[in-house]
């Protein structure tokens, strides 16, 4: 509707301060996923890889992608994004997660199926 | 009609005759009537393989075609259909046309990538006839792995980039709808004041926007395993065929709704118009239309309850099947409740509205028989399953479309097609449709499994039905483009509302002006005021 | 209708020369291509959501074969990959505040900055798909998983302390296998960084028209649309590069 939204003309204007934090702050959590990448969490490696990768990604969408000053719709969008990929990867998982409820056979070791390992590279 | 009615003198069919002047158009009517043309001749092509197909169906034995000819004959049938007619069909023919002046604005949000979209259709739609031409493809619709990806050895890459790009054509469509119902709604258009076709295509849109990518991705992920070597889907690898699957319906299964919800769109339309009463419960119908979009993305898997996926899987992808079936009912039952006490009339684009209801009961009802689990085993891959889709698809869907065509077709061309054989046709498809498909639902029943070319002598006779309604079927679909072209010179002159319709776009001209408003109108009435008064309209200052 | 009332449509106040004729007004110009942009952007997000869905798949019934194809991926390539994207993000949101503060040239500088950094991470890939090529680690016919170690053995001579980690690890998994499940994973990544890729060439091209539009002038603090949406674009392209990297270069480094 064009009478609703007539607020901002040229649109917020970040400081450059910002922008360079923002900047900084990727660079820093890049540092923190690859050093935490070498310390054995176990599980939870994977888990803090992802949290700061969402992290990381926030602050992109937020500051560089000034989400911060856009209309709730532009927001909603956003989320729409996301709410479907996470249907799309959590109903998948309903069935492989459940696969294995019922026993399945072991994989296979045979070799013959493909060409067999180590044979010499075609030059 | 009366002699006093003129085609206007300006109006956007005659605002430049060249080539160049369709070609490079940025208005949305121009595009839409290209749209027309483009699936028109796409639904000819696949109609032809549908006759291919029955003929070969209407002996036992495989006499017609080969077998390996008959599996091209059903996929190319099917892909054309699905992806170049269904898809597209009513948001890029009757949405791209209508949209802008249902909402009061003078185009969609962006004319250039509306051009641009016709002409990606234009590409993929060349890609995959090209594979056609060079001999086809045999993996069906569906291009199920690990078949499309290493056994068959027909044109599978080409078709499968012919859908991937059409698929952008089908997103950018989606994605200027929804920009142009937020951003470009007349002052007084608010969002409970929209037709339901408006409604219907927004709700659409979200599908095509959502959903599309991920086929398109399925589709690279298929390309770089057959063109390349790559093993994402490979068994032999490690891979998991049922992974296509699962991707290949996530789109797939909300694509049949990107088919089906703007036929319902076009049936509120017609529904209220021709019982002259309002909606019965509007913000019900255009919510539902919402809820069949988002409830359509969680229920794909009823489509692989015998692929192999876990029993547990099933059971919660069964019971959401059961749960899209409500929206559905919803506007079953308020178009019913509408047409109640009112003044209900018979004209042909009518006649479309109440084949329709009744076709997409039966589809949707032979829809919860298949999300049945037990039930599912037996009739998976038969032609109940070929009967439900098509009663859905052709007899929902394609009615629609054609209702719509008719509603529409003097607000696009200013003139009226022949009464009574537009009638004739409406009558031919109802009944040759329920003879052409009712048979299939039997003979599935009974066992006879989809995409062979041969089966067992005692389902002739069900068969011969089926094929012989299917020409039925198909003369029915010959006369409109009969009496359609006639109408052109030959028809009467519409004039600006011919139905007495009470939506924005009846206001103005038939065939309207290139930029649609002069003023931008003002809307300061509800929906649908058919008991209230006409509507009114008021210039903004 | 008459043309009295269409030229009062013409209007009192002058037109923005970038407004399109069937918008009122500029901002309702502007909020449509930001709508547009993000929707497709939301696109966007599930083309790449098909990708991801088949990668969660198998990296948790081969974790061990993704770990171990993992760490074939160079870190310092990746890591410093990953910074030039971030310091490109950086660029192209400066090349978007120039525009909106009506400075023609730093726009243009910010932007030709941006295309130079996309051009280093595409370069960088070039060097990482050359090593794979030359280990025979591209997927399909030619592929040959022990390629790489063997190779390192050979030019290490008897004695040689072998591959990283490779030996001294216990592997449950055969060489057979390996063989086939590495080949899951390195499906995964080409067709990942391939896309990415090709996402960024993409958004190279659009650049330049924009770079060159910004250097005619065409811009200003009201119409900077074109500038701002492919700084969404490459923002966006950015974030998919954020989680591809630990996604595929930091599987299981700790071992
Ligand atoms: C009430 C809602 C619906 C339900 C519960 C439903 C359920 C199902 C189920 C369970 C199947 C799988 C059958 C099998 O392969 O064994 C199926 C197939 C199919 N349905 Fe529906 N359906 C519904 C509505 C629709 C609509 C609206 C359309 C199209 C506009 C549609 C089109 C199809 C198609 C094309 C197939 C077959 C796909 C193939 O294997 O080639 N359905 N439906
Ligand atoms: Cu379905």
């Amino acid at each position: 509707m064009a009478s609703d939204h007539a607020s901002h003309g040229a649109g917020h204007v970040s400081p450059v301060s910002l922008y360079v934090t923002i900047f900084l702050a990727l660079m820093v959590l890049t540092g923190v996923t690859v050093g935490a990448a070498f310390v054995n969490l176990g599980q939870f490696n994977f888990l803090v890889a992802m949290i700061i990768a969402v992290f990381k990604a926030s602050l992109v969408i937020w500051y560089f992608m000034h989400v911060k000053y856009q209309s709730p719709l532009t927001r909603l969008t956003v989320a729409t994004g996301l709410f479907f990929l996470a249907i799309l990867l959590g109903m998948m998982l309903i069935d492989y997660s459940s696969k294995g409820f019922t026993p399945m056979p072991p994989p296979t070791d045979d070799d013959s199926v493909l060409g067999a390992p180590g044979a010499p590279p075609p030059h | 009609m009366l002699d006093t009615l003129k085609i206007p003198g300006r109006h956007y069919l005659n605002d430049g005759h060249s080539l160049r002047s369709w070609l490079f158009t940025k208005d949305h009517k121009r595009i839409a009537i290209m749209y027309l043309m483009s699936i028109s001749i796409m639904f000819f092509i696949g109609g032809m393989f549908a006759v291919g197909i029955r003929f070969e169906l209407a002996t036992p034995q495989g006499d017609f075609v080969t077998a390996d000819t008959y599996n091209k004959f059903f996929t190319m049938h099917g892909v054309i259909m699905v992806f170049f007619f269904l898809i597209p069909s009513i948001p890029a023919v009757l949405g791209n046309f209508l949209i802008p002046p249902m909402i009061g604005a003078k185009d969609l949000a962006f004319p250039r990538i509306n051009l641009l979209s016709l002409y990606i259709f234009w590409i993929g739609a060349a890609f995959t006839l090209y594979s056609m031409v060079v001999g086809g493809v045999d993996t069906g619709w569906t291009f199920y792995t690990p078949y499309s990806a290493t056994a068959s050895n027909t044109s599978v890459v080409p078709t499968a980039v012919g859908i991937f790009i059409a698929g952008f054509s089908s997103i950018l469509t989606g994605l200027n709808f929804i920009v142009t119902i937020h951003r470009m709604r007349a002052p007084g258009m608010t969002w409970f004041r929209l037709p339901l076709f408006v409604w219907a295509h927004y709700a659409t849109s979200l599908v095509q926007v959502l959903g599309t990518p991920v086929i398109a991705i399925t589709l690279v992920m298929l390309g770089v395993e057959r063109g390349l070597g790559f093993g994402i889907f490979d068994a032999a690898r490690g891979g998991d065929p049922v992974l296509f699957q699962h991707l290949f319906w996530f789109y797939s299964h909300p694509a049949v709704y990107i088919m089906i919800l703007p036929a319902l769109g076009v049936q509120s339309e017609l529904i209220s118009t021709f019982s002259r009463k309002t909606i019965f419960g509007y913000s019900f119908v255009a919510f539902s239309s919402l809820a069949i979009a988002v409830f359509g993305f969680i229920v794909w898997a009823h489509h692989m309850f015998v692929a192999g996926i876990s029993t547990y899987a099933a059971m919660v992808f069964s019971f959401l099947s059961f749960s899209v079936a409500i929206p559905s009912a919803v506007k079953v039952f308020n178009w019913s409740a509408t047409l109640y006490k009112g003044s209900v009339s018979f004209d042909t684009p009518m006649l479309y509205a109440y084949g329709f209801m009744g076709l997409f009961a039966i589809g949707g009802l032979t829809g919860l028989f298949l999300a049945t689990l037990g039930l599912d085993v037996h009739m998976h891959d038969t032609y109940f399953v070929v009967a439900h889709f098509h009663y859905i698809m052709v007899g929902g869907a394609i009615m629609g479309y054609l209702g719509g065509l008719h509603f529409w077709w003097p607000k696009m061309t200013g003139r009226m097609y022949s009464e009574f054989f537009s009638r004739v046709s409406a009558i031919m498809v109802f009944v040759g449709f329920n003879v052409t498909f009712f048979p299939q639902f039997v003979v599935g029943y009974l066992g006879m499994p989809r995409r062979y070319h041969s089966y067992p002598d005692e389902m002739q006779v069900l068969n011969v039905m089926s094929s012989a309604g299917a020409t039925v079927l198909g003369l029915g679909y010959v006369l409109p483009v009969l009496y359609f072209l006639y109408s052109l010179r030959r028809g009467a002159v519409a004039g600006p509302n011919p139905w007495g319709a009470s939506g924005l776009e009846w206001h103005l001209q038939s065939p309207p002006l290139t930029e649609n408003f002069v003023e931008v109108p003002e809307v300061i009435n509800e929906p649908y005021e058919y008991e209230h008064s006409v509507v009114k309209e008021k210039e903004r200052v | 209708m008459s043309n009295a009332v269409a030229q009062a449509d013409h209007h009192a106040h002058a037109h923005h020369p970038a407004q399109q004729h069937h918008f009122d007004t500029m901002p309702q110009q502007k909020e449509a291509a930001v709508l547009g942009m993000w929707v497709f952007l939301l696109t966007e997000i599930l083309f790449f959501g098909g990708l991801f869905a088949a990668y969660m798949i198998y990296r948790v019934w081969y974790f061990e074969a993704f770990a171990e194809a993992s760490r074939r991926l160079s870190l310092f390539w990746g890591g410093l990959n990953t910074a030039v994207l971030i310091g490109s993000s950086l660029t192209m949101a400066m090349a978007v505040r120039g525009a909106q503060t009506n400075k023609r040239t730093a726009t243009v500088n910010w932007l030709i900055l941006t295309m130079i950094l996309g051009a280093v991470f595409l370069g960088v890939k070039v060097i990482e798909y050359q090593d794979k090529f030359a280990n025979y680690e591209v997927p399909g016919a030619t592929y040959n998983w022990m390629y790489h170690d063997e190779r390192a053995a050979a030019a290490g001579g008897e004695h040689a302390a072998p591959a990283p980690g490779a030996a001294h690890r216990q592997l449950a998994l055969s060489p057979g296998q390996l063989q086939r499940t590495t080949q899951i994973y390195f499906s995964l990544y080409f067709t990942m960084t391939g896309l990415h890729a090709l996402h960024m060439i993409i958004g190279i091209g659009l650049m330049s028209v924009i770079t060159w539009m910004a250097w005619q002038g065409k811009f200003d603090d009201q119409y900077y649309t074109p500038v701002e949406m492919s700084g969404l674009y490459w923002h966006f392209v950015d974030i998919v590069w954020i989680f591809l990297f630990p996604l595929l270069y930091l599987v299981e480094r700790h071992q």
